[in-house]
């Protein structure tokens, strides 16, 4: 009875009956139900959940999913939105050390026991128009694993708290009310991997959805581009398919704008599918100072005629590569100038609204940022699309980071570090970078594929870095870690990453050792009263056409909004004002804008520092 | 003008205003136009800024720590007035050698000037001199400061006057840059004349040094129907900031809402500013270019009316 708690700590146990990843598509019934943005395929589940919260597991209620299961600990929660801003548990936030530091002495892949459960119930009714329907249930996060049950039963299992985890149920609903089960664990071996410079939260705290496929799907989709030299583009499209009868037989139709389309015959044997590559005399580039996007569709038919599914995409060229060691986009020299940005709400921590994820885009562009790191971790897959229209270039980075099994006080210790060169971690780690590539491969603004941030270097992320690079032919694959193991540097990242380099340390790298473009992954940390001499980084673009600039640390602070004890006033609440021990206190803030987004002083110096270079 | 030998202190009278120079606290002990009075206490030498992350994190104050005591205490070495270019010493100024001043023409000087030479508390010891003009063609009070230092101190966090004023203002302009900007900060900044309302709230999450405003042509704060203004002399301009917080209450203070009530502005004249710096927040010094050496020698002037 219960959950298998093994897979907390088995290495092999990532997910259990998960489906596979893919591109982030969204299919409607029809245009119209398109252009609405509002599409009947799917139910939200968001909203306020029934929640049993124990402090460790041995307090869970084991048998929560089961049928007529009641008890007088159910509290209401928001999802999404953590359990820890909502008064379950206790918010801490601690940068390199691991959040158990000084309580317990653990080793990868040991789990703590003090290891809070959240265990969340939800009912729902599936709706008319799709009972007759395949049904997916959709996590976009949930920190940092979970076991899922429906209707009693048990349905599968994740980790990776910041990408899609998704289940078919279409075989576990039944008419009426459906009751869903989830059992979340703040801690699992994925903390060992998920050691980022932030608050350390536990909940479901990214939307939930419930999802119907039509007799004949596009699970997959990659419509690949490619800006030529000649100013002309390439595409390619590649499907794949799902039905739900084994006698399917339909017609699907795709068009690029006015500029390519096509048509197929499906049937149920057609599970996967590439165009070939189509060759455009003539495109408009996608460029951060004019994003121009491309009207893409699909339309799915059955032998009637009948629309089963649209889907709609923006799809622009460009093209990203290194050219005699120097970053070139769309075949001119780029010159990033790029922030690292958490995703982070004063009021709901890493849960953020719509709102929010446009303000920043607002404020992003207006300091004449052209480019973002999604550190550490793959976003809300909303952020992708907001990048895409407003022309903001991405590293899309996966969700890793260990430095707590390697840093220590600043100090670079590897004796126990993870992944590392231990091949058990491999299949995990590998499963993060499928799911940061499927999901988001069809989106313009990605330039990068980020390996993860601060994770030392080994097999493991050798491996890494060679998925990418196997997977996608049109990006390029960044990791700065490999600078602490030099002699891995031919066989990991395009470029030469460093963070926090002096500019002395640049220049030495270009009279000594200029093999690849230099990249500052992380650099003017704006601490407090900060970003002085700047100005320093930005003329190294005219003395060394290596350097392709870099992204300050970072966007925003994180803080909570909090109400003093005393006053009553509500103040920004930093590490240590929750009385969590360790912490690393106020180093959680090194935004160019506040936790509430106002704009911090040095805003002004980044947005001429940074619009000298927007040619 | 009419001038006062007092006991303890030189009383300046010219158009409306009026002026106290104290001997035994060493300066500006009061200014008052009209009813409003503009000064609190005698100006502090100011030598401390609240501690930035980057100044901590690089170790900056606690090697300069020594400045924060420096910042709270002086020493006055001597004083001296020149009226109409007649020099009194210190000892010609007090009692009972001011006796003989009662009917002395020079208490209708049409110039009079105050130097005040004052010695840091550290070891070894800098000098600072600061000194006040007032003259019959003159528009406002003139202060010349200047830092004389030597060799052995650690780098300066500031240099410069802290004037203190008794009332919180409710706006001021400036003719200068746009923003906040330190030296190693002011290549984005726009020049034009700019107007805040009410004091400059630490816009960052734990207190710290905020406010500064680098090569000002003049500054003007308003408090109800009165104002007063600060301007520039030297084509460099001044440095200021205008802060609602000293820096000991900013540096005392984890959040801004622990700071004590906005009753006071504290409005500090820099010579010398340091860098804010910005490589990484655990090691990196500010640029070597934007400290400040403590055995240079650093003045400003400006003109207060």
């Amino acid at each position: 009875m219960g959950s298998d708690l093994s897979y907390l700590s088995d290495l092999n146990v990532f997910q259990v009956g998960r489906r596979a990843a893919h591109s982030d598509h969204i299919h409607y019934r029809s245009k119209e139900e398109a252009e609405s943005r509002k599409s009947s395929f799917y139910l939200s589940l968001d909203g306020k959940w029934d929640l049993i919260w124990s402090p460790d597991p041995s307090k869970r209620e084991e048998e929560f999913y089961l049928d007529g299961f009641s008890s007088r600990r159910i509290r209401k929660v928001r999802v999404p939105g953590h359990v820890e801003t909502q008064g379950f548990g206790q918010i801490q936030y601690i940068n390199t050390m691991y959040p158990w530091e000084g309580r317990e002495m653990l080793r990868p892949p040991m789990v703590s026991t003090d290891n809070p459960v959240s265990q969340y119930i939800k009912t729902f009714e599936v709706p008319e128009s799709m009972k007759t329907e395949r049904l997916i249930l959709r996590f976009e996060g949930v920190e940092t694993a979970f076991y899922l049950y429906l209707n009693g039963r048990f349905v599968g299992y994740s980790e990776d708290s910041f990408t899609p985890s998704e289940f078919e149920v279409t075989d576990f609903v039944r008419e009426g009310e459906n009751r869903l089960c989830v059992e979340v664990y703040k801690r699992s071996k994925a903390s060992w991997v998920e050691d980022q410079d932030f608050f350390r939260f536990s909940g479901i705290f990214r939307p939930v959805y419930l999802y119907a496929l039509p007799s004949c799907h596009v699970d997959d989709m990659w419509a690949k581009t490619d800006l030529r030299r000649d100013e002309g583009g390439d595409f390619e499209l590649r499907l794949k398919l799902s039905y739900s009868k084994p006698d399917f037989k339909g017609r699907l139709a795709y068009r690029l704008g006015s500029l390519v389309s096509g048509e197929l015959e499906l049937d149920s044997n057609l599970t996967s599918w590439e165009s070939g590559t189509y060759s455009i005399p003539l495109v408009k580039q996608y460029h951060y100072k004019a994003p121009n996007l491309y009207d893409f569709e699909i339309s799915v038919y059955d032998s009637e005629g009948k629309l089963l599914e649209y889907i709609p995409y923006r799809i622009g060229f460009k093209h990203i590569e290194v050219e005699n060691e120097i970053l070139m986009y769309n075949y001119h020299r780029l010159t990033i100038c790029g922030v690292n940005r958490h995703e982070w709400s004063a009021k709901g921590g890493r849960a953020i609204s719509l709102d929010e994820m446009k303000k920043d885009i607002e404020i992003i562009k207006g300091a004449n940022i052209n480019s973002v790191r999604t550190c550490h971790y793959p976003d809300r897959v909303e952020w992708y699309y907001l990048c895409d229209e407003a022309g903001i270039l991405l590293m899309s980075e996966t969700n890793m980071e260990s430095h707590g099994s390697w840093q220590k006080d600043g100090a670079v210790e590897p004796s126990w570090n993870v992944p590392g060169d231990n091949e058990e971690w491999e299949p995990m780690m590998l499963d993060r970078c499928i799911s940061n590539f499927e999901t988001f491969k069809n989106h313009t603004s990605i330039i990068f594929w980020s390996v993860g941030n601060e994770s030392y270097c080994g097999s493991v992320i050798k491996a890494m870095y060679d998925y990418f690079k196997s997977a996608d032919n049109t990006r390029l694959v960044h990791y700065e870690g490999v600078f602490h193991r030099p002699e891995m540097k031919k066989c990991v990242s395009d470029v030469e990453s460093q963070m926090y380099a002096p500019p002395e340390r640049i220049i030495s790298y270009f009279k000594k050792e200029w093999r690849k473009p230099f990249l500052v992954c992380e650099y003017m940390h704006c601490m407090g009263n900060s970003l002085g001499g700047f100005k320093d980084y930005d003329d190294l673009f005219d003395e060394y056409l290596g350097y392709a600039g870099g992204y300050i640390w970072d966007y925003i602070d994180q803080a909570l909004l909090k109400k003093d004890e005393v006053t009553g006033e509500l103040y920004l609440a930093y590490g240590g004002d929750n009385g969590e021990k360790r912490t690393d206190y106020e180093f959680s803030c090194n935004g160019i804008v506040d936790a509430l987004r106002r704009e911090k002083p040095a805003v002004q110096e980044v947005r001429a520092v940074y619009g000298n270079r927007l040619w | 003008m009419e001038i006062v030998f007092g006991d303890l202190s030189l009383g300046v009278r010219k158009g409306g205003a009026e002026y106290i120079f104290a001997y035994n606290t060493g300066g500006l002990e009061s200014l008052r136009k009209g009813r409003r009075e503009f000064v609190f206490r005698r100006p502090d030498l100011a030598f401390w800024r609240a501690t930035t992350d980057n100044d901590r994190g690089c170790g900056f104050s606690a090697r300069s720590s020594v400045w924060m005591g420096a910042d709270r205490f002086f020493k006055v070495e001597n004083y001296s007035v020149t009226a109409d270019g007649t020099l009194l010493r210190w000892d010609e100024l007090i009692a009972p050698a001011n006796n003989s001043l009662i009917d002395s023409p020079l208490r209708k000087a049409s110039s009079v000037s105050i130097r005040f030479a004052y010695s840091t508390v550290t070891k070894p010891e800098a000098e600072v001199f600061v000194t006040y003009s007032l003259s019959e063609e003159g528009s406002g009070l003139r202060v010349d400061y200047e830092y004389r230092g030597t060799e052995g101190l650690p780098g300066l966090p500031v240099c410069g006057l802290r004037f203190t004023l008794p009332f919180p203002v409710d706006s001021f302009d400036w003719e200068g840059l746009s923003g906040e900007t330190y030296p190693d900060r002011m290549w984005g900044a726009q020049e034009g004349v700019f107007h805040h309302e009410g004091a400059e709230i630490c816009p960052y999450v734990m207190p710290q040094e905020y406010g500064m405003h680098m090569r000002t042509r003049r500054l003007t704060m308003h408090v109800r129907k009165d104002s007063l203004s600060v301007s520039a002399v030297t084509d460099e301009g001044f440095n200021f900031s205008l802060l609602p917080n000293s820096p000991h209450e900013l540096e005392n203070a984890w959040h801004n809402i622990e700071l004590p009530a906005y009753r006071r502005s504290y409005l500090t004249i820099a010579a010398a500013v340091r860098g804010v710096g910005g490589i990484d927040s655990w090691g990196s010094d500010v640029g070597e270019r934007w400290q400040i050496d403590a055995a240079g020698t650093y003045r400003t002037s400006f003109v207060i009316e």
